[in-house]
């Protein structure tokens, strides 16, 4: 079924097994999120502005959850065929995302001027993730001691920015993930 | 085979995306003069109007209410806005004084030169570069606290920026509700819950009432000392693109005795304080690293040498790392 839906992307279906794959899409969850990845893939190529979804919370747990995906020693041919769609299905978006995090890395660190090119086809791409997505789950903890400074920081700061930061209030800071763990210096 | 074929998939993809940069960084035209006349009514109107109300500042879950009276007359503005949640914070403000009360601790901070940055009155004036970094748009009427509200979006054209939301009162341009957007997410609104604009203000709701200012209170005076060109020993050296330095500072903390350096850097709404200080021996050392706030504050703390950078702003990580990487001390 799954080889169908990529026929059906590539336009190879005649019109009875078009319906047919139209109503099995709808109906089962597996084979819509198989097409929303096509799409995804097809936007991410032809750039377009605004991907079709935000994939990058469910592409990796996919990735996590289908570990054996990236070694496909079938004897069947039909088998590897399908096989060949999803690697490259999943590959490709989980790709699409290492690589434009890579790139912020990257231009953060050598090439700020270049920033715009991967910032940009990030933000087209609607994927909202960090380059942290691509590394493990990232380190969210409180920051047990936030210096007594950040909250005098965040106050003199609210000069020119709108915001109900006010001294006294114990500002909610979290370190979001190590120094080194994200830029591996 | 198949590696190969994710591999020319691959190299296609990055050729995409480098041959559409300038494709894709024109994509968005000019803003319309009737949008930004709305831009510009919104930005005046907290200056000109008397309002009193409550306002609510959601972020990340959390709710913050408070109560704000403004006065707008012919010696200037009077403002007070109370905390109602969580620790009491009262601030008034007169032009640019401004006494912050936290009558927990019994303390007072007082400032002779506040910018006032305070929802509603959160645009800079004048409006300078807000269409080059933003596409600002029309989208309609909605009606919020029983307000007509003109409702205007701004798109970043790049994503160093977060997109804001405003729905401005068609009558006077306060703004009664604003948001500021990442992607398609809200993360981070204030919105008035009650308003009345233009209503009569007794002078008695702007000045601390007696049992308020009884009793010991410990003042600390916060001085800001501006400077000339070039007078700090720190230069931002690139600037991410659309931003610009406002101003530089010296000021002191609350909690500290010395003084900081401080630069202000903006792209015209948007705004990142750059602070610096020597690394006192007696403190920890800092911790390199980013961190959150509520909402849409990041941060991001580097050192050099013996000092420490703290980058503060409403932009994505992205745009504090930059900008708190290129900071330089002077030769």
């Amino acid at each position: 079924m799954k080889s169908k839906v990529s026929a059906l992307m590539d336009g190879e279906l005649d019109q009875q097994d078009v319906s047919n794959i139209i109503e099995a899409i709808k109906k089962d969850n597996d084979l819509r999120d198989e097409w929303k990845a096509y799409h995804v893939i097809g936007d991410a190529l032809r750039q377009s502005s605004r991907l079709s979804m935000n994939i990058s919370a469910s592409v990796n747990q996919k990735l996590k959850a289908e570990p054996t995906i990236l070694s496909p020693h079938n004897s069947s041919r039909n088998v590897e065929k399908k096989q060949t769609h999803k690697v490259l299905a999943f590959s490709m978006a989980a790709s699409v995302i290492a690589m434009v995090s890579g790139w912020v890395i990257m231009n953060n660190l050598y090439k700020p001027q270049q920033v715009m090119v991967a910032e940009q086809s990030k933000r087209d791409n609607n994927l909202t993730a960090t380059p942290i997505t691509v590394s493990s789950p990232p380190l969210i903890h409180n920051y047990s001691h936030p210096p007594v400074e950040m909250n005098d920081y965040l106050f003199v700061h609210r000069e020119f920015s709108p915001g109900i930061t006010m001294n006294g209030q114990v500002t909610n800071v979290n370190n979001v993930t190590e120094y080194h763990e994200r830029y591996g210096r | 085979m198949i590696s190969r074929k994710i591999f020319a998939l691959l190299s296609l993809f990055l050729l995409l995306v480098v041959s559409l940069q300038t494709a894709v960084a024109q994509e968005l035209s000019r803003s319309t003069q009737s949008a930004l006349g709305w831009l510009k009514k919104m930005a005046e109107a907290p200056r000109r109007h008397n309002y009193s109300g409550t306002f609510v500042y959601y972020a990340d879950g959390h709710i913050e209410t408070s109560r704000i009276v403004h006065k707008a007359g012919s010696t200037g503005e009077y403002e007070k806005i109370e905390v109602l949640d969580g620790l009491p914070r009262i601030v008034f403000r007169n032009n640019d004084e401004m006494q912050c009360y936290l009558p927990e601790s019994k303390r007072i901070y007082t400032e002779k030169r506040w910018f006032r940055k305070f929802f509603p009155d959160i645009l800079p004036l004048p409006l300078d570069n807000v269409d080059e970094n933003y596409f600002v748009k029309e989208i309609g009427r909605e009606r919020i606290a029983d307000h007509e509200c003109q409702v205007l979006s701004l798109t970043p054209r790049d994503s160093l920026r977060y997109g804001h939301k405003f729905w401005i009162d068609t009558a006077t341009g306060v703004p009664v509700k604003v948001a500021v957007i990442d992607g398609n997410q809200i993360i981070e609104q204030f919105a008035f819950a009650q308003l009345e604009i233009d209503g009569g203000i007794p002078s008695s709701q702007l000045k601390p009432n007696q049992s308020l200012i009884s009793g010991e209170w410990e003042t600390t005076k916060l001085l800001t000392s501006i400077l000339g060109e070039g007078e700090l020993p720190w230069q931002v050296k690139s600037f991410p693109a659309g931003f610009r330095k406002l101003i530089e500072m010296k000021r002191n903390l609350t909690e500290k005795p010395v003084l900081v350096d401080h630069i202000a850097v903006s792209d015209g709404l948007a705004t990142v304080s750059v602070f610096i200080e020597p690394i006192s021996k007696d403190a920890p050392s800092p911790v390199p690293g980013f961190f959150t706030s509520r909402g849409a504050i990041n941060i991001y703390v580097r050192t050099l040498n013996d000092n420490k950078i703290t980058t503060v702003g409403e932009v994505p990580l992205e745009t504090i790392k930059l900008i708190g990487d290129s900071v330089v001390k002077k030769d």
